[in-house]
């Protein structure tokens, strides 16, 4: 016991990737009784809040759990979310959605992932049905698909570099926050991202900020 | 990076200033030293010792910033509502640690 607490106290950071909507209350209450601020990071996969999506990849999720249990706990413990972008059935639309509403929980780290299909896999297995293109060297990463152009993927990577350059790495909390609140987010990311994208920059710069 | 958003925020948004201040606010806290002055001027610097005078600052120790904003910003971050009235945000640098919002006062 001695150990676990010596572990604790020497500022370590313990993450868990884990599936919100099935904590239990009781491990919240603990959680909000007995864990230090900053001890735990939880990484959660949220994916899409699309049901449909979800279920196409055998997935269920509770996304109003998911969210209340967010909100019960981001005093407690840092989240770091994450969605994925070209899943069967996402089209622009529901992707857009997506991220405005995950955003809204004001994560400190939202990240986009765009999907791959790994060899093995039961979605590369079956990418013919949802008439899926990808590329055909690691790390395999989607081009197109029924439900999203590739002009439609080029856009929200725009808006994710965005993402990444003003919100996960903390440059603009304020601004986003009231963006979030008073406009479109997605709208502003993909905005500012293609507005980024058209200022000439040396390889240097763009280097540096991400 | 600052100056890419706020062009871009001044060119989708001309009319909403208050996009500008926030942006202006996220620069001024990101520095640990304190920074160049970007987007919005501090307040004539007779005010700002008088300022740093009455609330008894360590100027010696610390740099600081006074940022005229047209929103008082302390009840902003409490209520994420914006009520306008011209307020000065005060903001202090240590040069080691991240800055902080000492006072903001109308």
């Amino acid at each position: 016991m001695s150990l676990f607490w010596n572990i604790i106290n020497q500022k370590n950071v313990f993450q868990f990737e884990i599936t919100a909507d099935i904590i239990h209350p009781d491990i919240i209450a603990f959680i909000q009784e007995k864990v230090p601020v900053g001890l735990f990071r939880f990484e959660i996969g949220i994916q899409t809040v699309n049901q449909k999506a979800n279920l196409a990849v055998s997935r269920k999720q509770n996304f109003d759990k998911t969210k209340a249990i967010i909100k019960a706990l981001d005093n407690k413990i840092e989240m770091h979310l994450d969605l994925i972008v070209g899943l069967a059935l996402d089209e622009f639309e529901d992707i857009k959605y997506s991220i405005e509403e995950v955003f809204k929980l004001f994560a400190p780290e939202l990240q986009l992932g765009f999907l791959k299909f790994l060899k093995g896999t039961p979605v590369r297995d079956k990418y013919e049905q949802h008439g899926f293109i990808f590329d055909k060297n690691p790390p395999y990463q989607i081009i197109q698909s029924n439900y999203l152009s590739a002009a439609q993927l080029h856009q929200i990577t725009l808006a994710e570099h965005a993402l990444e350059i003003y919100w996960n790495k903390k440059r603009t909390i304020h601004t986003l926050k009231y963006i979030t609140n008073n406009y479109s987010i997605f709208d502003f990311l993909l905005g500012l991202g293609t507005y980024f994208s058209s200022v000439k920059f040396t390889s240097i710069h763009l280097k540096r900020c991400v | 990076m600052y100056e890419i958003i706020f062009q871009f925020a001044a060119n989708q948004f001309p009319n909403d200033n208050i996009i500008q201040e926030l942006i202006a606010i996220d620069y001024y806290l990101q520095h640990k030293i304190k920074p160049q002055q970007l987007f919005i001027q501090e307040i004539e610097l007779t005010e700002k010792q008088q300022i740093i005078q009455q609330l008894s600052l360590n100027h010696q120790k610390n740099r600081y910033i006074i940022l005229p904003v047209s929103f008082d910003f302390s009840f902003y971050l409490k209520e994420q509502r914006i009520e306008r009235t011209t307020s000065n945000i005060i903001i202090q640098y240590n040069g080691t640690t991240a800055p902080e919002i000492i006072n903001t006062f109308c």
